[in-house]
């Protein structure tokens, strides 16, 4: 009973921590920015779409701020919730207007090409970028579920815990949508036999 | 006991840095090709974080802090929503109710006529329960009654004088 209680007291306290961060929105902005921007981006492929939709993010994180239970980190409720935001705009018309432009996809090229060029010689980094544009553009050809798994796991460095949280779907769903990307990505890279 | 190579579940462990199963552990120490396709995506992968937080750090400055009228708006909005929503089922409501009552007060109308009825009403009934009067006493009066049979003098007496009038 004393550590059921514990348990709830440090609940409370994570809840409290992260309502105060909720509740400086210049403060929570700045510090997930970055993340949500490439998580969306690579969800949806389109740049200024991206922009629209973690701005919206952040708005819709702020308004309902009093109801995040704590069960999570910020991160996780965070990425939850753009991903929603994410499933609303490709079920709507609006993404398939912007799917059919694509004036400001995003271009993999160009993320490949932030990659450091002091540390390594101009093959090897050749090589880095070549390897990373290719890994983009397969996760390009996945589905929103695989792609949404891979970039949780690999690059947000989520556990499956959390994955299972943001995505809304049980551990062993989530577990198959990563095993079907990792498949689909050894295959393309030419590893898988 | 043969152990096959990775497989994805094996391998998506793996990249993730999870390094609890022995075996895997103990086959990637003896297969150079599964190492080797380990480094490989490792590295690929690795390198693509890397290269997209990059990417996604100098880009971010376009997603503004949402200024305090946006944030109030979008609250106020949601009121604002509620507020009409709100509204909306008590213009409902008020309209069910009307409703209602048009109904009960046609249903209420006769009753209440009855009850203060007009003054010519008041005079036909009045009429018919005179007449109603009149036709009992006409039976009465051309009817022997059963009491009549045994009669005393002192009745057949008044009877004989009335008889007279």
């Amino acid at each position: 009973m004393q550590m059921a209680m514990s348990t709830d007291v440090l609940r409370l306290t994570s809840r409290e921590r992260a309502l105060t961060e909720l509740d400086d929105i210049e403060d929570l902005v700045q510090t997930h920015r970055a993340r949500l921007l490439r998580f969306v981006t690579f969800s949806l492929g389109d740049e200024d779409l991206a922009a629209s939709i973690v701005q919206d993010c952040f708005v819709k994180a702020w308004t309902n701020r009093h109801n995040f239970r704590g069960d999570c980190s910020v991160q996780t409720w965070l990425h939850s919730i753009a991903l929603n935001l994410v499933r609303d705009y490709q079920r709507t018309q609006k993404f398939r207007f912007w799917k059919q432009v694509r004036k400001t996809a995003a271009d993999v090229t160009e993320i490949a090409g932030m990659l450091p060029s002091a540390a390594s010689s101009p093959e090897e980094q050749l090589l880095a970028r070549e390897r990373a544009r290719e890994v983009a553009t397969i996760l390009q050809t996945l589905s929103l579920n695989q792609r949404t798994a891979f970039v949780l796991r690999f690059q947000e460095e989520m556990d499956l815990g959390d994955i299972a949280t943001t995505m809304g779907m049980p551990i062993n769903t989530v577990k198959t949508h990563l095993h079907r990307a990792v498949r689909t990505v050894r295959a393309r890279m030419g590893g898988r036999r | 006991m043969n152990f096959g190579h990775l497989n994805d579940e094996q391998f998506a462990n793996i990249l993730a840095g999870d390094h609890s199963d022995l075996r895997v552990r103990h086959h990637l120490e003896s297969c150079a090709k599964c190492q080797k396709e380990l480094n490989s995506l490792g590295a690929a992968i690795g390198d693509l974080n890397y290269a997209s937080l990059r990417w996604a750090e100098q880009r971010a400055v376009r997603v503004a802090v949402p200024s305090r009228w946006m944030l109030n708006w979008n609250s106020t909005a949601s009121w604002g929503a509620t507020l009409a929503g709100v509204l909306l089922f008590g213009v409902a409501i008020g309209a069910h109710m009307q409703i209602g009552q048009q109904n009960t007060a046609v249903a209420v109308r006769p009753a209440h006529m009855l009850s203060a009825p007009s003054q010519d009403e008041l005079a036909k009934d009045n009429d018919l329960m005179l007449s109603i009067n009149n036709e009992l006493t006409e039976q009465v009066g051309g009817q022997v009654p059963v009491s009549d049979l045994n009669v005393s003098s002192h009745t057949v007496h008044r009877s004989d004088v009335s008889e007279v009038f």
